[in-house]
């Protein structure tokens, strides 16, 4: 397994270890449900130092971003942080990043740890007609996020400079070090992501600590992770989307700019999509009695199957079971009845507006 | 360091047992209570349910897992803990008091041959480490 630069720190830290597609990452140090609470309440921090970062550089990014991207580049401005897509020609998805506007020939993208060399290969080969350059400083560059409502006063105890607001970012230094402190995060809470070079990873990770003290702060794993974004309704690759599942399906509209006059890959199939109209839609859901939901688990209606979960999990906040869920658009009305086959008993479920959890900072978009 | 009370007998799964007349009470253990941390879950069937030794007869689920419970011993359920099934985090403050599961009245003593005591529990989970 590979590992974080910050593997030693977890294990200090007691870190439960496991594999997450090919990386040695902590899934809890002490309790799921306190690392949830805790970034609900307090500020907690997270090693996403095995996602992928790749620079693009050139006077044709633009246009090339233009053209592999479902964001419209020409409406975003500098030092915004943009959530987007990377579609096939299908328009299926490829990956979900953030892309980070550093100037008009200077991008960073943020990926997926999982699909890095799927991401490369589809990149390189889009790139022939554009004077750009891509250059993949995954491996050399550490990741950590700072969530929950006491991120902002902790980050000002590092930094006297002013900060970012929601989806944007600023180049700083913490610690006399060079890092990239963007505004953005995937908990449903105010928060941010410092990237920054891999070899700094323990000292800063260690400064981050000693200031965190004053706010209640503790590290988190991938399960708390994975609850809270549950619960603020964003999706994970390789559940809610996918090559054979299309923004449209998954209701994130907002990151695809359909308007774009730069055609951009996949534009044409989501028009289709759009216009023909969709047989199935992402919700979320939340049982009304005990049980949890999980990933596979078939959803019925009036005794037939109109879909399958996504991602299920028990809430922290709401102690119950909620779930994101693929079923019949005819069924998808929020309120609406229906029921979650968990082993071999039916759970009565309702259908909930999205998200089950409200962001609670500052909303800039 | 996980707990292993000395009067109970433990089975490869991670359940105890405790022999109470002709009746057993069975729970989970300290080791399995903390692996799996932060139980939030527990399905267990309606007294009166025969059991089969090494059969699955519940779950506990945590945040993100979903474990099955293996019954250690053939026999009938004669009462569950509704307690457990309300509160499960009941299962990780004591696994082997507040937290029991069920009680049975079991088929066939010499079934508890297979199963081990507090000493060879010790080893077998050191060794799994």
């Amino acid at each position: 397994m590979k590992k974080t630069p910050l593997y030693n720190s977890h294990i200090k830290a007691g870190a439960k270890i496991i594999d997450f597609s090919g990386w040695a990452m902590p899934v809890q140090y002490k309790s799921i449900i306190k690392e949830h609470e805790n970034t609900r309440n307090n500020v907690t921090v997270f090693d996403t130092s095995h996602m992928g970062e790749f620079f693009i550089t050139g006077d044709g990014s633009l246009n090339f971003l233009q053209r592999v991207l479902t964001a419209d580049i020409r409406k975003v401005s500098l030092n915004k942080a943009k959530y987007c897509f990377l579609l096939n020609n299908d328009g299926g998805v490829i990956d979900d990043l953030i892309v980070f506007y550093i100037s008009e020939k200077y991008y960073m993208l943020c990926v997926n740890s999982g699909t890095i060399e799927k991401n490369l290969n589809w990149l390189n080969k889009h790139k022939n007609d554009y004077d750009v350059e891509i250059l993949d400083v995954s491996e050399k560059t550490a990741k950590i996020d700072i969530q929950g409502p006491k991120s902002e006063q902790l980050i000002k105890k590092m930094t006297s400079e002013i900060l970012p607001k929601r989806f944007s970012f600023i180049n700083t230094r913490i610690n006399g070090d060079a890092v990239l402190l963007s505004r953005t995060g995937y908990t449903g809470e105010d928060g941010f992501e410092l990237f920054f070079e891999a070899k700094l990873a323990e000292k800063m990770w260690d400064y981050i600590f000693e200031f965190g003290k004053d706010f209640d702060i503790m590290p988190a794993g991938l399960g708390a992770r994975d609850s809270l974004r549950l619960e603020a309704c964003y999706p994970l690759y390789g559940h809610e989307l996918s090559h054979d599942i299309s923004p449209v399906e998954a209701g994130l509209n907002f990151a695809v700019d359909l308007d774009k006059v730069d055609n951009f890959i996949g534009q044409d199939k989501l028009l289709e999509l759009k216009s023909k109209g969709i047989k199935r839609k992402l919700v979320a859901l939340k049982l009304e009695g005990k049980g949890i939901p999980r990933e596979g688990y078939e959803v019925y209606k009036n005794g037939e199957n109109i879909g399958y979960i996504s991602s299920g999990t028990f809430s922290p906040t709401f102690k119950a079971g909620i779930a994101l869920a693929y079923i019949d658009k005819n069924c998808s009305d929020i309120g609406s009845e229906i029921e979650v086959k968990i082993r071999k008993t039916f759970h009565k479920a309702k259908v909930m507006k999205k998200p089950l959890y409200s962001f609670k900072g500052e909303n800039v978009k | 360091m996980s707990l292993i009370p000395e009067n109970l007998f433990y089975s490869k799964e991670h359940e105890w047992v405790k022999v109470q007349g002709g009746e057993c009470v069975i729970g989970i253990t300290d080791f399995a209570q903390e692996q799996l941390t932060d139980i939030v879950y527990v399905e267990i069937p309606e007294s009166g349910t025969v059991l089969k030794k090494d059969e699955i007869f519940g779950v506990v689920e945590s945040v993100k897992s979903v474990s099955d419970i293996f019954s250690p011993l053939s026999g009938e359920i004669v009462s569950i803990n509704q307690d457990v099934i309300d509160a499960p985090e009941l299962i990780n403050g004591d696994p082997y008091g507040d937290g029991w599961l069920i009680r049975i009245v079991m088929d066939d003593e010499t079934e508890l041959d297979d199963l081990m005591d507090a000493e060879e529990y010790l080893v077998y989970i050191e060794e799994g480490e």
